[in-house]
């Protein structure tokens, strides 16, 4: 019959190697993660020091960029400069356009007195004399079939002329130059 | 005995709070300033990008004078209400139009201004610590506004050449109003200007003040343009070929002002 305690005892001793080495085990991983935990405190650290480092070389660029005694104060100007000459170039210039589409379209039998250009209105005003109806006629054609102005607004104004003819006045719409 | 049973236990429970509650924070906090830190190092550099970029426009303006000067005549920083007085003055003699009733109103200050324009942020790591000064805007020069009003007297052909040469001046300005009628001759005191027509013209002329300050941000607009582009002084001087005139004062200075 075999000795039951002596197996019992041989048992025994194994769990308790297994339990010790895990222990021991356990023991180890403690020590790592504190080692691991020391470590990251120390990155910490020294990711603090860059960043100061890097706010310092920040402010240092900002300053020779826009600071208080920077020197680039005159080329950024001329830079807005010339960004706003190049808006400015491209006004078109009205009067050109209006005397010249008015000379083009100006028929026999008609004359102007007076002519009033208002930047704010876009508009041309009119006031002339005409020999007739019918020259009147034409002079109103031509001036719708001209490309410079988008019509005629609010009618056509007509009396008796002073010493002949007829004076008439009219107000034209200005097609838009800049567009 | 049971001490040494209790160690087990003890060193994993150690382990456990160990690792959650100082491991991963530390770790989340090292992580998260790492990712500053990077943030903060592409800042810099873009601002060294910038400012070799502006050492490139200043290296440009060393040589480019006489188109600093066009631009400068063309948008001055001043009114310099003597050139726009003399130079109309001598556009309207070569024109043979007789000029009456100058006068120069400066108007309301139009300018857009300084304020900051939101731009896009699209671009910009939302995770990123930005200095609270990094707006993001587009300052502008100042526009100040001059109308000019004149009479001027003289055949439709000589108006007209006159206002061809104020619309080809190389000084910016456009036309306000034009009106153009035959000059009453009986209410005319000036007999010089009987029988012309009269041309009742108001020009707006304008400067930009100087804008050397008016960059505060790194993130101004102006950065984003690539080169000095000069072109535009060509563009100008194609453009308008009236170049302006400068004038000479000559001697000046008298003990009795009330008398010429």
């Amino acid at each position: 019959m075999s000795n039951i305690n002596l197996a019992i005892n041989e048992e025994k001793k194994i769990s308790g190697k297994i339990f010790k080495s895990a222990q021991l085990l356990l023991i180890v991983i403690l020590v790592l993660v504190i080692i691991a935990y020391g470590t990251l405190l120390f990155l910490v650290k020294t990711v603090n020091k860059n960043i100061e480092k890097a706010d310092a070389d920040y402010s240092a660029e900002k300053e020779v960029l826009i600071g208080a005694g920077n020197t680039n104060g005159e080329v950024l100007d001329l830079q807005k400069r010339i960004k706003l000459s190049k808006k400015l170039i491209e006004n078109k210039n009205v009067e050109a356009v209006v005397l010249g589409e008015l000379e083009k379209s100006m028929v026999d039998g008609v004359s102007l007195n007076s002519l009033e250009y208002k930047m704010d209105d876009n508009s041309v005003v009119i006031a002339g004399n005409a020999d007739n109806l019918y020259s009147l006629a034409k002079q109103v054609a031509t001036l719708n079939d001209s490309k410079a102005f988008s019509g005629i607004v609010n009618g056509v104004e007509t009396n008796s002329g002073v010493d002949s003819g007829i004076d008439f006045s009219l107000k034209l719409k200005i097609n838009n130059l800049n567009n | 005995m049971k001490l040494k049973i209790l160690i087990t236990p003890i060193v994993f429970i150690a382990v456990v709070v160990l690792s959650i509650w100082y491991i991963k924070p530390t770790t989340d906090e090292w992580m998260a300033k790492r990712k500053i830190l990077e943030n903060k190092q592409v800042f810099t550099q873009e601002i060294k990008a910038k400012s070799e970029k502006v050492s490139v426009w200043k290296k440009t303006l060393e040589g480019d004078v006489a188109d600093q000067n066009v631009i400068f005549n063309y948008v001055p920083k001043e009114a310099k209400e003597e050139e726009i007085i003399d130079n109309l003055n001598s556009m309207a003699s070569e024109s043979g139009v007789i000029l009456n009733n100058v006068s120069l109103i400066f108007l309301k200050d139009l300018s857009v201004g300084n304020e900051p324009v939101p731009v896009a942020v699209g671009n910009i790591d939302s995770s990123a610590t930005l200095s609270p000064d990094e707006e993001i805007m587009d300052s502008q020069l100042t526009e100040n506004n001059i109308e000019v009003d004149m009479d001027a007297f003289g055949e439709y052909d000589n108006l007209k050449s006159f206002l061809d040469k104020t619309s080809s001046f190389r000084r910016f300005n456009k036309l306000g109003s034009l009106k153009i009628s035959m000059n009453d001759a009986s209410s005319s005191a000036d007999a010089s200007t009987k029988g012309l027509l009269l041309a009742k013209i108001s020009f707006v002329f304008n400067y930009a003040k100087d804008g050397s300050t008016l960059v505060t941000s790194i993130n101004d607009g102006v950065f984003g343009e690539e080169s000095l582009d000069m072109s535009i002084a060509k563009s100008i001087e194609d453009t308008k070929s009236v170049a302006t005139k400068s004038l000479s004062v000559g001697q000046f200075g008298r003990a009795n002002p009330f008398i010429k």
